[in-house]
């Protein structure tokens, strides 16, 4: 079977899985306990005010006729309208989106690069006191709770020494404009300096600890000794060789891992107050926001989905001793 | 609090100690030669309901407690947390419950009575999804609740309301328990005068428009732990998008700071006779936009909103119709007389500018009905302008110069957490000024003693905490019953310990704190735990084997 063919059949799959994906979404927000408007009774909407909302919402529809609405609507890239917010799904989403991918992104970036470094330098100091050192901190970076490290963080830099603000994206009150000046300002990455740092933390320690047990088998190659014996020097055998050849695990751990950190990132939104996908995700499910919650699932799900796929690919590509079947 | 105050661990080993002493009786019960002679049946296991300690760690505490207290009476309780949802279908709304917690928040519309005495324990509301859901059925409460809702004059309604809550104080059929106090933090250095009011604390309407800012400030940071939903007046579902969209849209009336209706948009409400009122409203005002504020406008709402308008078109109800008499003034014909009429209708809907309005949702594409809107940049009329809403991070509302009641600071800015620690630390960093919501007593402590900019706002809130009974369900049918499990309920502890002693230990559905409503004088139960006992044995219950059983048939 050739690439193409393999190419072909995954993106069958992919197709396959979405369905299944959707419709297992659809089923199960529509059976969770409530409706959109449960979490509005006590703020006064009578009985017959909560049947006249879900007659507007068209939620008194059998449900098999809402499945076949919101499919149809999905395939036109139509995701409806919030119940909530009364605003288009995807307006909200799209910037929820950017606000995560940034800082999500930014996070991982910084995880994988020190994680990929320092998993090599212990790797390579094998039974030295700096490797268990390292593979100490890394577990206990790794087993920490992203809100605890968030807190420790927040408690030592914005409390203690006031370095940096407690939260939020922006100061309070400032004024932006267009895309560059959302994301790209002082203001904005002084803001982000700690809540990437507890994302990174967090994640440093897989890459960390993969790339020293992939070092260390690499290091007992043939072709490492070969090296030596040329005389090269030690920085230049350990990242241009062993590095190197260590590195494939890596990519593939990293695409799955940044699809399920974009989906976790919910803590640190909440510890940090980001407002990003992963808070809007958890509240409207507990609004029973069907719509929106759909959305959310089917972004972050996406970004899972997408990953695999390119892990997949990836690694076809990267080590030719894969085959496609 | 104060250092008079049970700690939790006392309150706990007073628990245990009366633990002991329950199950020594339930011995000498057994050893005596009554037995089960003269009982009935063994009560069934009764169920629980309370929140999960996640939503509300005050009903889930104090729900523990009271069934710790409920077992000293021979009884087997289960406590069952449930997530918020859960509790609306099954107990609020399906009615399927032995007991449940719950608490209803005040808030400006309802220090009006009449939610707590008709729509909550009149006989006629008692269906699946009503709000009687404890099917409690009176005729003579029914009277009053009635009456109260007919009696213009406020003397003979206040004489109503308070029968109301004498005869409900009398058969039980819920246990208020305490109304929380709403204790709201806020930066004391830059604001002169800092308005509060009770029902909605630091969130209320007054507190936006008449704060008073020092030298040199002139923004109000106003951080709450969520973010507005949506600004369709048009939906309005929930509390604090209602709270928000009051600052931008006016209202015929407003509640005052001491509950009352008062005119508002309008100069002068009067009522011809029973059924039909007359609203005379203020003559030279404008629309955000620069349009002028016409009847027509007012006409236009009431028809609208009641048309389209899951929320307010309930509110609405009572109106059998709607007419501009002249240029300035409207009359309203109700179907039958309806006291709360100034407070909860005119109080609560909003006018709406006809010339954005009726082109909506026809102009506009993929909008079907009206609530389906955004409303992106809503125009109203009222004394804030609003600017600019980035969501989930901030709201910028700018004051209406033109407005008859123009707010003293010149900007509104509203900032959403994603939790009340959030908003906490940002008050200490002082990057916001106030927090609309109450921190828990831990905190509120805190930031009191320890940060010096920071001073509290604490008025008592009209809501309250409560229990409530199946009045149709075995056993809690018998009134005796339930006024012993209402006896057993430590509610001075819960307030003490649960509260951290923020609260006010309540008899009656109308706080004390809502001075003109409240009755004083009802019949008081609770914090009797040996008066519940003997109340149960006076019924002719029997305490055999440490389980309480029925009286004999």
């Amino acid at each position: 079977m050739g690439l193409r063919e393999y190419i072909v059949r995954r993106i069958f799959q992919l197709l396959v899985t979405y369905w299944a994906f959707l419709t297992i979404i659809f089923v199960l927000f529509r059976v969770a306990p409530g409706d959109p408007t449960s979490m509005f009774v006590m703020d006064g909407l009578t009985g017959e005010q909560r049947e006249r909302e879900i007659a507007r919402l068209g939620l008194d529809q059998p449900l098999h006729v809402q499945y076949v609405e919101y499919i149809t609507q999905l395939l036109s890239g139509n995701f409806g309208t919030s119940f909530r917010y009364s605003e288009p799904v995807w307006d909200v989403l799209v910037v929820k989106f950017w606000n995560t991918i940034l800082l999500m992104g930014t996070a991982l970036i910084v995880a994988y690069i020190l994680g990929i470094t320092f998993g090599a330098l212990l790797g390579w100091y094998r039974g030295k006191k700096v490797e268990k050192v390292g593979i100490v901190a890394g577990l206990v970076a790794r087993s920490s709770p992203e809100f605890w490290t968030g807190i420790v963080l927040l408690s030592i830099f914005a409390f203690w020494l006031g370095w940096f603000p407690s939260g939020g994206m922006r100061s309070v009150g400032a004024e932006i404009g267009s895309f560059g000046e959302r994301y790209f300002s002082a203001d904005f990455v002084y803001h982000m300096v700690l809540p990437v740092l507890a994302g990174a933390i967090y994640y440093m320690a897989t890459p960390l600890l993969l790339m020293r047990n992939t070092m260390m088998d690499i290091l007992k190659a043939d072709f490492i000794e070969v090296k030596k014996a040329e005389g090269l020097p030690e920085r230049r055998i350990l990242y241009r060789h062993a590095a190197r050849n260590s590195i494939l695990p890596i990519v593939t751990v990293a695409a799955i891992v940044s699809g399920t950190a974009i989906g976790g990132s919910l803590i640190i939104e909440t510890v940090f107050n980001w407002p990003g996908m992963g808070r809007e995700m958890i509240e409207s499910v507990t609004y029973n926001d069907y719509p929106m919650a759909m959305g959310t699932f089917f972004l972050m799900g996406s970004v899972v989905i997408f990953m695999n796929f390119i892990a997949d690919l990836a690694y076809v590509y990267l080590d030719p001793r894969v085959q496609y079947d | 609090m104060g250092a008079d105050n049970k700690s939790r661990r006392d309150v706990l080993q007073i628990a245990g100690g009366t633990a002991s002493v329950g199950v020594i009786a339930g011995l000498a019960g057994c050893m005596g030669d009554s037995g089960t002679e003269g009982a009935g049946e063994p009560i069934d296991t009764i169920e629980l309901i309370v929140t999960t300690a996640d939503y509300d760690p005050v009903r889930y505490e104090f729900g523990q407690l009271i069934a710790e207290h409920w077992e000293e009476l021979g009884l087997d309780v289960e406590v069952n947390p449930m997530a918020w949802n859960q509790i609306v279908d099954t107990a609020m709304d399906g009615q399927d419950f032995d007991t449940f917690t719950l608490n209803w928040a005040g808030r400006a519309e309802r220090l009006d009575p009449d939610v707590f005495c008709y729509d909550l324990h009149h006989s006629s509301q008692t269906d699946e999804g009503q709000r009687n859901n404890v099917n409690y059925v009176s005729e003579e409460y029914d009277e009053y609740a009635e009456a109260q809702r007919r009696a213009l004059d406020e003397d003979e309604r206040q004489e109503a309301v308070h029968r109301c809550q004498e005869i409900f104080a009398e058969d039980q059929p819920r246990t208020p328990i305490a109304n929380q106090t709403q204790a709201m933090p806020y930066h004391a250095e830059r604001f002169d005068e800092v308005v509060t009011m009770m029902g909605e604390g630091l969130m209320s309407f007054w507190t936006a428009v008449e704060t008073v800012p020092a030298d040199g400030v002139d923004t109000l940071r106003l951080g709450y732990p969520s973010d507005v939903n949506n600004l369709n007046p048009n939906d309005g579902s929930a509390t604090h998008d209602q709270q928000t969209m009051r600052l931008i849209y006016d209202r015929l009336a407003r509640i005052d700071q001491d509950g009352f209706p008062e005119p508002w948009l309008a100069t002068e409400i009067e009522a011809v006779d029973e059924t039909t009122y007359e609203v005379t409203i203020r003559d030279d005002q404008q629309w955000h936009d620069g349009e002028d504020l016409t009847i027509d406008d007012v006409v236009f709402s009431f028809e609208y909103l009641d048309e389209h308008s899951p929320v307010l078109g309930a509110v609405t109800d009572p109106i059998e119709s709607v007419e501009a008499i002249d240029d300035w003034t409207v009359e309203f014909v109700l179907e039958e007389p309806y006291a709360p009429f100034e407070a909860v209708t005119l109080g609560q809907v909003f006018i709406i500018p006809q010339h954005i309005w009726e082109d909506v949702p026809d102009e506009l594409d993929d909008v079907e009905r009206p609530a389906d809107w955004e409303n992106p940049e809503p125009v109203g009329s009222g004394p804030f302008e609003f600017v600019e809403w980035r969501r989930d991070e901030e709201m910028r509302l700018e004051a209406f110069d033109d407005h008859f009641s123009p707010p003293e600071v010149d900007e509104l800015i509203k900032v959403p957490g994603a939790d009340v620690s959030g908003l906490v630390r940002l008050l200490e960093d002082e990057e916001i000024d106030m927090i609309g919501w109450v921190p828990g007593p831990d905190t509120v402590n805190r930031l009191d003693d320890d940060v010096d900019h920071v001073d509290i706002s604490a008025v008592d809130d009209p809501g309250w905490y409560h229990i409530n009974y199946h009045n149709e369900r075995e056993p809690f049918t018998d009134p005796e019953f339930r006024r012993a499990l209402a006896d057993a309920i430590p509610k001075q502890d819960i307030v003490d310990v649960v509260l951290d002693g923020m609260g006010t230990v309540t008899h009656s559905p109308i706080a004390e704190v809502n001075e003109f409503w409240h009755n004083p004088d009802v019949t008081e139960y609770g914090d009797d735990l040996g008066g519940a006992q003997q109340r149960l044995e006076e019924a002719g219950y029997v305490l055999a084997d440490g389980r309480l059983h029925y009286p004999e048939e």
